[in-house]
């Protein structure tokens, strides 16, 4: 099959969050399954400086925004064979430090970039006479991809057979924007209707592509359940609802070339379920990098995060003070809303030595985190699929989660009794909760045969994308089909 | 200290020159200064357009929640008192009043000790408020002040940028709309489509739940054009045609208003007029505002402006449209015309296929009723019988029933498929009787398009059209006919352009059809003359074969006559018992046969003369019949007549005798083991006048096919005894008196002749006028008979 994605973010060239991780490794895991896969994002500054030597097409197409147009230049990597990503380059909007805003908040003209960023994906499609069968859309930035499939250019016989799959990784994000910036997208103002675009007299272009996808997917069957409720669908709810014979959940999967801790180049030692030894040194090593007077046989509690209360940041703020004088070390990072930074902190300036704060992302002290913790923390308010308490079971750090979405689904709860499941977790969204539940696993600790055991049963699960990437082969033929009768009829 | 204000001055510079949405920068900013003066809340209440209300727009506690509505009026608790003061305060709980005044703070912050108020402006508006909320009750120290002074600066020069960029992407997304509106109204000239689009348009644009559009020709008063899109609510709608009058004659133009319908729910409108430079003008009316909730609402003033500015647009579009739709019927007037020229140039070419009247009529009528013709629903053709002084439907046809359309020029060949009968529509030729006999009279058309009442009285029973148009056939000066047509069946009202072509048609039907009547008569004389021509060559050929037989007759009588007289003697003489006796009678039978074979080639010959009269048929057959009589009981015939009052016949009647005899002894020997003998008389119309016809059918089985072309020879008989010459005679007799015998066989059942005779047409003119009637029949008669 010949796939094309499109996304606004994917390793090893731009990453932002997860889906960087989970487009790359679905795009490897479908190449390994024989499918031609190319995936097209913008050309941010990090692109340029991932270190790949980009091949320009040669192709400089001029895209329409409302009064003006922008050119487009689009470069090429081949990765690997059978794997092709393509940069769509606007230095104007993309040659920036953040890909969707600084450390304050999110650009203003991300309507304007991801509209450009669209556009050009089907400009270039044609400008590169590129034969698909497979349009594989992701989150509100190409959200409108499908809507311009549909309409603007509904009428170009090679995409008449083309079918969308649109996938939501997210549907807090939802790319809302000022009805004033339609004439951006060069769309018809018919599509300023509740039938379309127009949401709460904005413009969403997450609904534009739930609305003119083939076929939906989002990240685990939880979290499909929960977005078509009024809590969780963020108001798109409805529309989900709509669709929802259409819509499908599939859960992410791990990259076990990059997160293994037999083969990490991270961390300090490598370990496996055999021999726990090496995850004693890696813990030592993080102790050590954060400067913290932590016993090494004292739990450490780990965390790579973003800075947002969507994350549950608001709640480990919350009892951080109580964990302190639970004898336990706490490490974190993360990046995102300022002011977390600043709580943040503040908290551990009241307790030097004993937590360790990186505010910032490295993609290498995220493996050594991941291995060194012997606690992993993860009480997001909501949650679509989550990797890291994945990767955790693998390096045998116990996640203690809230009980949502894809968390809710990969993570059965600890059985004192019969010692089964992978790690803890809780369901209401208060400190209290969130610390009992802590406090729990900590009990745990300290029987440390029943602890070490639970370590190996984690390691041992599977979570490879070999086993995901047939599942989304599958939603491609039904997105054909579908788009087949919908052509067709 | 000093370094916490460096880090958050630092900190509020790069927020307000980063590139992050404004919403994001007022957060941020608000946040940032919140935490340096370590408040419990920081909040910023935003001026709303009506500059009456203050609303909660930010929290540094992250984002409000949207149930949570927090608003002062101007001038309402110490946020109102420092929007209309613009000089900050700071009030405590314990104050008098405060907390009363500031009570709806306590749904975000129920412990609130300190309210510190900072107006958010910059040296001409002020855009909201900053307000700093915190348990302690605490003061504001000197730099501390300064510094929310600062922040505030910020904050309004952010907002006054965010409302200055939302101003210019809405007058972006206005142009826009209404260059997507000018597309559209470009992209066409059809009348029609274009008044769909600017309705649809309109009302998308606006937002509305429906849109309505009326043209109205200023000096007659009536509606030209109008056009609706979407839900016009069903309410009293405003009058529009009233309406131009009413226009506030303000600098935009409106008339803005709201009705309530029966279910009580209140309906917007608002109303723009459309001017036109010529004699037209018009609205355009927008219904209902949408919310995004669903309801309706008040159309606001940008509404007014762009609905004004649009308006502008759609006049010049459609003022092009209008002149295009003109342009457009001219075009099509012509086409029309073309059409029906070309029309008329495949009827000519058709009309000149033939000469006959029957088929021009046919053709002419198809070029009328067809509808790639001149297409009228119903055409007669009535022409004018000059000694009875009336107007006699010829051929009339109806519209074809629809099938598959042909080519006119097949379609004209075709014979009609829906023909009307006219041949009772006689009306006199009088000025007083309509329209049809006053086309004839005054030699001119008549487009009649209410029937008077006392014409229709004459006519109505046989036509029944409101509106028809009859044209005359005039040939050199003289009527020959009427066309008329109408479209009754179709109700469709008659248009000038197919008239003016039949007007053209009708010249040229009416010489053709002349032309075609002047030919016919030609060849009518012509075929008569070839008729007489042929009988007199046949009559030369039997008047030789005549001669030579009577000749031989009486050369043969002589001889026949002693021979005969001999052998009458010559069997006195021998006796009865005598052998020769058989002899003597063979020679008597035979001699008498042949004397009975001479009397029939002298009648043959004519040698006999005639004796012509005028008889009834019916009194010759009886006559005859009589003479048969006995010999059919013998053979056990019945006779059945079937005999009819017919004129008399001019005939020689022992000739016509002779004929009948003839036949009804063929007939007896037909039928040797009995029979029906069936006669019957009956009159003939044919071409050239009336005829008298009698039928004479026998059941003898039919004569054999291999003998039937013989059977008028002369000399040719299947009988034993025959001469021969029984129907060959029965034939010359006929045709003698220009009549005719046919025979129908029918091999198993029996055979029919049947003789027609004319009846005495000559003869009654020649009792009214002798002298006359010698010169035509008569002598060709005598003629004939030599």
């Amino acid at each position: 099959m010949r796939i094309l994605m499109v996304t606004p973010e994917a390793n090893p060239f731009a990453r932002s969050g997860g889906l960087a991780e989970v487009i790359a490794s679905l795009a490897a895991a479908l190449t390994k399954l024989g499918h031609q896969v190319n995936v097209v994002m913008p050309l941010y500054r990090q692109v340029r400086e991932a270190g790949y030597p980009l091949e320009f097409t040669g192709h400089t197409l001029s895209i329409p925004l409302s009064w003006k147009a922008l050119s487009a230049e689009i470069y090429h990597v081949e990765l690997s064979p059978g794997l092709d990503y393509y940069f769509v380059g606007q230095d104007a909007l993309f040659n920036r430090e953040g890909l969707y805003g600084t450390e304050y908040g999110d650009f203003e003209d991300n309507a304007e970039r991801f509209i450009f960023f669209s556009r050009a994906v089907l400009e270039m499609m044609l400008a590169l006479e590129m034969e698909l069968d497979v349009c594989h859309c992701q989150e509100w930035q190409t959200g409108l991809v499908p809507v311009y499939l549909r309409t603007l250019y509904h009428d170009r016989p090679q995409f008449q057979q083309l079918a969308v799959l649109y996938t939501v990784h997210n549907v807090g994000y939802q790319g809302v924007f000022s009805s004033y910036d339609l004439p951006l997208t060069g769309l018809g103002w018919e599509l300023f209707s509740p039938k379309a675009l127009e949401f709460y007299g904005k413009i969403n272009f997450m609904k534009g592509g739930l609305i003119f996808a083939d076929l939906l997917n989002t990240v685990s069957n939880k979290y499909r359940e929960e977005i078509l409720t009024s809590e969780h669908g963020f108001g798109l709810e409805g529309v989900l609802r709509e669709r929802a014979e259409e819509l499908y959940g599939i859960v992410e999967g791990v990259d076990y070339q990059r997160w293994d801790p037999a083969r990490d180049p991270h961390i300090a030692a490598p370990y496996g379920p055999a021999d726990l030894s090496g995850k004693k040194i890696c813990k030592e090593a993080l102790i050590r990098h954060f400067n913290l007077g932590l016993p090494v046989d004292r739990p450490l509690i780990g965390m790579t995060t973003r800075l947002y209360e969507r994350k549950g940041i608001d709640l480990v703020e919350n009892i951080l003070d109580d964990l302190m004088r639970l004898e336990v070390g706490f490490v974190l990072q993360g990046t995102g809303e300022e002011r977390h930074h600043f709580l943040l902190q503040e908290i551990s300036h009241r307790h030097p030595g004993r937590i360790g704060l990186f505010i910032g992302f490295s993609e290498e002290l995220a493996h050594q985190i991941i291995a060194g913790s012997d606690l992993f923390l993860m009480p997001s308010h909501y949650e679509p699929c989550g990797l890291d308490q994945l990767y955790c079971l693998r390096y045998g750090t116990i996640p203690v989660v809230r009980a949502t979405g894809g968390l809710d689904e990969t993570i059965q709860a600890y059985d004192f009794q019969t010692g089964e499941g992978s790690g803890f977790k809780f369901n209401g969204y208060t400190p209290a909760e969130f610390l009992g539940t802590v406090q729990q696993a900590l009990k745990l600790y300290e029987d440390q045969t029943a602890w070490q055991k639970l370590m190996q049963h984690n390691m041992k699960l599977n979570f490879s994308w070999d086993l995901v990437a047939p599942k989304y082969v599958d939603l491609y033929l039904k997105a054909q089909d579908k788009r087949r009768q919908l052509a067709g009829g | 200290m000093a370094s916490e204000r460096d880090n958050l001055l630092t900190q509020m510079v790069e927020v307000i020159t980063s590139t992050i949405s404004f919403g994001e920068r007022l957060s941020n900013l608000v946040h940032l200064l919140g935490r340096y003066l370590k408040v419990d809340l920081a909040l910023y209440f935003g001026l709303d357009k009506t500059k009456e209300i203050l609303t909660l727009q930010i929290s540094s506690k992250g984002a409000i929640p949207p149930h949570l509505r927090l608003e002062f009026h101007r001038g309402q608790g110490v946020v109102g008192e420092v929007a209309q003061t613009r000089k900050p305060k700071v009030v405590y709980r314990r104050q008098e009043g405060v907390l009363a005044l500031n009570a709806p703070l306590e749904k975000i912050h129920p412990a609130f000790n300190t309210l510190g108020a900072f107006p958010v402006a910059d040296d001409n508006f002020l855009y909201g408020v900053l307000l700093l909320v915190d348990r302690e009750e605490r003061s504001f120290s000197s730099p501390e002040r300064h510094m929310v002074h600062l922040a505030c600066l910020m904050l309004a020069g952010t907002v006054r940028q965010a409302l200055l960029q939302e101003e210019a992407k809405k007058r972006i997304a206005e142009l826009s709309v209404l260059f997507e509106v000018g597309k559209a109204l470009s992209s066409t000239v059809e009348l029609d489509e274009l008044l769909e689009r600017v309705v649809s348009t309109t009302a998308k644009v606006i937002n509305a739940r429906g849109a309505a559009l009326q043209i109205i020709d200023r000096i007659t008063g009536e509606i030209r054009v109008s056009s609706q899109y979407g839900q016009i609510p069903t309410m009293h709608a405003p009058n529009l045609a009233e309406t131009p009058q009413r226009f506030q004659m303000a600098e935009v133009p409106f008339l803005e208003g709201q009705t309530r319908d029966s279910e009580g729910r209140v309906h917007y409108h608002l109303i723009v007029p459309l001017t036109f430079k010529g004699q037209l003008q018009g609205t355009l009316c927008v219904f209902d505002k949408r919310t995004p909730n669903g309801d309706y609402q008040e159309f606001d003033p940008e509404n007014r402006q762009l609905l004004f500015t649009m308006a502008g647009l759609i006049v010049n579009a459609l003022e092009n449209a209008l002149t295009y739709q003109q342009v457009e019927t001219l075009a099509e007037r012509n086409e029309r015309m073309v059409r029906n020229l070309t029309a008329l140039q495949e009827i000519s070419r058709a009309m000149l296929t033939t000469v006959q009247e029957d088929r021009l009529l046919e053709i002419i009528l198809q070029g009328l009723v067809q509808e790639r013709g001149l297409g009228f629903d119903r055409a007669v053709v009535l022409m004018v019988d000059e000694p009875l002084q009336l107007l006699r439907g010829v051929k009339g046809a109806l519209r074809p029933r629809p099938a598959e359309p042909l080519p006119l020029s097949e379609a004209l060949l075709l014979p009609l498929d829906n023909e009307l009968n006219v041949s009772d529509w006689q009306i006199p030729l009088r000025p007083d009787l309509g329209a049809l006999p006053l086309a004839a009279l005054q030699m001119r058309p008549y487009h009649i398009h209410q029937r008077e009442p006392e014409t229709l009285a004459t006519l109505d029973k046989i036509f029944d059209a409101q509106e028809f148009f009859v044209v005359p056939l005039v040939v050199k000066d003289r009527v020959t006919g009427v066309i008329v047509v109408d479209n009754q069946a179709s109700a469709r009202p008659l248009e000038a352009e197919p008239l003016h072509a039949l007007q053209m048609l009708a010249t040229q039907a009416a010489l053709v059809l002349e032309n075609a009547h002047l030919y016919t008569t030609i060849e009518a004389n012509n075929r008569e003359l070839m008729l007489i021509r042929e009988r007199m060559l046949e009559s030369d050929r039997l008047a030789a074969l005549s001669s030579l037989a009577s000749g031989m007759a009486h050369e043969i009588r002589n001889p026949l006559v002693s021979i005969g007289g001999f052998a009458r003697r010559i069997a006195k003489l021998v006796d009865k018992d005598s052998p020769l006796r058989g002899y003597v009678e063979v020679i008597q039978e035979e001699v008498s046969r042949l004397e009975k074979l001479l009397r029939e080639i002298l009648d043959f010959t004519g040698e006999n003369l005639s004796y012509f009269g005028d008889h009834n048929l019916e009194e010759l057959i009886e006559d005859t019949l009589l003479l048969v009589q006995r010999d059919l009981e013998a053979s056990h015939i019945k006779v059945v007549k079937e005999l009819g009052e017919l004129p008399r016949l001019h005939c020689d009647d022992r000739q016509i005798k002779q004929v009948f005899y003839n036949l009804f002894q063929n007939a007896r020997q037909a039928m040797p083991n009995g029979g029906t003998l069936t006669i019957k008389t009956y009159p003939v119309e044919k071409e050239d006048g009336l005829y008298a016809a009698a039928a004479i059918a026998d059941t003898g089985g039919g004569i054999p096919l291999e003998v039937l072309h013989n059977i008028f020879n002369p000399f040719f008989s299947t009988k034993d005894y025959g001469t021969g010459l029984g129907l060959s005679i029965a034939q010359r007799i006929v045709s003698r008196h220009y009549g005719q015998i046919e025979v129908k066989n029918e091999l198993g059942k029996g055979v029919t002749f049947i003789v027609t005779l004319p009846v005495a047409k000559y003869c009654l003119v020649k009792d009214a006028d002798r002298g006359t009637a010698a010169a035509s029949a008569i002598n060709v008669q005598s003629g004939g008979r030599r």
